[in-house]
């Protein structure tokens, strides 16, 4: 049973998400760019809609609203997004997750933040030289693939450790509440215009890092000992 | 329950660690050998201890052995070996970034790998034509393989340092 303190503490951040949401659509638009026009479709024209013949009324679905860049759902999917691919991770490689998620300490946040910066450059420098030598560029996708994962394992760590963090400060509850409170602390974060970019940069650099030193979270981390039997 | 039955069973865990002197030791040994009760008490405090040493040793960590020696000589990362080498990275990221004429250059520069990427993919399952080979660019290539290097560096010294999962 969840105490009222988690219940009130999701509730808020779900309700925030949402005005951060909206004020970055309406009141914080210009600071975002401005997006490219989309393309307008000339040759299609939808089918003119049939009544059917055995529903007396029927409920119709218009969708929610214009479709863009910098919209207001698009903020909301984008971090719907993010929370469906964390807990996703979280769920699918729960023990490497909280391995990794164990070395979170604030001592060690300076060289996890060191070591993201490493990988990120890392990442760059590979792609420019794989795509030079032209005979390996079909790798370049397999390098983004592992950097995406790594980001999406390291991410999730960070997350966990702050839900558990969170716990000890609220009281206890799952763990996928407290990651679920932490990605929602991102969410929110990362809506507050300018900053909240500057924010998610640098939690993405600090997710690659976290992942490299752990090795996605394995049980010896870069010893290979375990090769030796 | 009989009194001395009370102070014997308090006695039973220091009994079963050899904690008692001899003759306590032998007083309650007489009296578990008549009291039933008490026995059974007595098999029930020793039967844990013997499981407990029947239990196989956890197998410790490989890197154990390194992990406590290097943290018992108070080995800790210096802010000159933690960011030292990211000068240099950096370094060599705002050069190739110069080189590529900034932000958007660089941009298109991922755009046509990833372009180029799809094409080659494309091409191996009959899909596509293959892409044309880029023109290498020599200084592009050793800017961006020196700091391949230094990040390969720094991220093994940092892995080597960082202290490891127990």
């Amino acid at each position: 049973m969840l105490r009222w303190g988690w219940v009130a503490l999701l509730a808020g951040l779900v309700i925030l998400a949402v005005l951060l949401a909206w004020a970055d659509s309406t009141q914080f638009r210009p600071a975002f760019p401005q997006p490219f026009e989309p393309p307008r479709r000339t040759g299609f024209r939808p089918p003119p809609a049939t009544d059917l013949p055995f529903v007396p009324y029927r409920l119709e679905f218009r969708g929610l609203g214009r479709i863009g860049l910098f919209t207001f759902w698009w903020f909301l999917s984008v971090g719907a997004g993010l929370i469906a691919v964390t807990m996703g991770a979280l769920a699918a490689l729960p023990l490497r997750i909280r391995r990794a998620a164990e070395r979170v300490r604030p001592v060690s946040l300076p060289v996890i933040l060191a070591a993201g910066v490493a990988t990120a450059l890392l990442g760059l420098a590979l792609t420019v030289l794989l795509q030079s030598t032209f005979v390996l560029l079909s790798l370049v996708p397999l390098v983004w693939a592992v950097l995406a994962l790594s980001l999406v394992v390291g991410e999730a760590a960070l997350v966990l450790a702050f839900g558990r963090w969170l716990r000890t400060l609220i009281g206890p509850a799952p763990p996928l509440v407290g990651a679920l409170a932490g990605l929602l602390v991102l969410v929110d974060v990362g809506l507050v215009p300018v900053l909240g970019l500057l924010f998610l940069v640098v939690v993405a650099v600090m997710s690659l890092g976290l992942a490299v030193l752990t090795r996605m979270g394995s049980h010896g981390g870069w010893s290979f000992e375990e090769l030796n039997w | 329950m009989a009194a001395i039955c009370i102070q014997v069973r308090a006695q039973l865990e220091s009994l079963v660690d050899g904690e008692l002197d001899p003759e306590v030791g032998a007083r309650l040994r007489s009296h578990l050998a008549d009291c039933p009760g008490c026995r059974a008490h007595h098999a029930e405090a020793s039967s844990l201890p013997t499981r407990l040493i029947a239990l196989s040793s956890p197998e410790p960590p490989p890197a154990l052995v390194d992990d406590v020696l290097r943290r018992v000589r108070g080995e800790t990362i210096g802010p000159l070996r933690l960011w030292g080498p990211m000068a240099v990275e950096l370094l060599l990221a705002f050069v190739a970034l110069w080189y590529v004429s900034g932000l958007d250059g660089l941009s298109l520069l991922v755009q046509r790998t990833a372009t180029d990427a799809g094409a080659l993919i494309g091409w191996g399952v009959g899909q596509s034509d293959p892409p044309p080979v880029a023109a290498g660019d020599v200084f592009l290539v050793l800017v961006c393989g020196l700091l391949m290097l230094t990040t390969i560096y720094h991220l093994a010294l940092l892995a080597r340092q960082a202290p490891r999962l127990s």
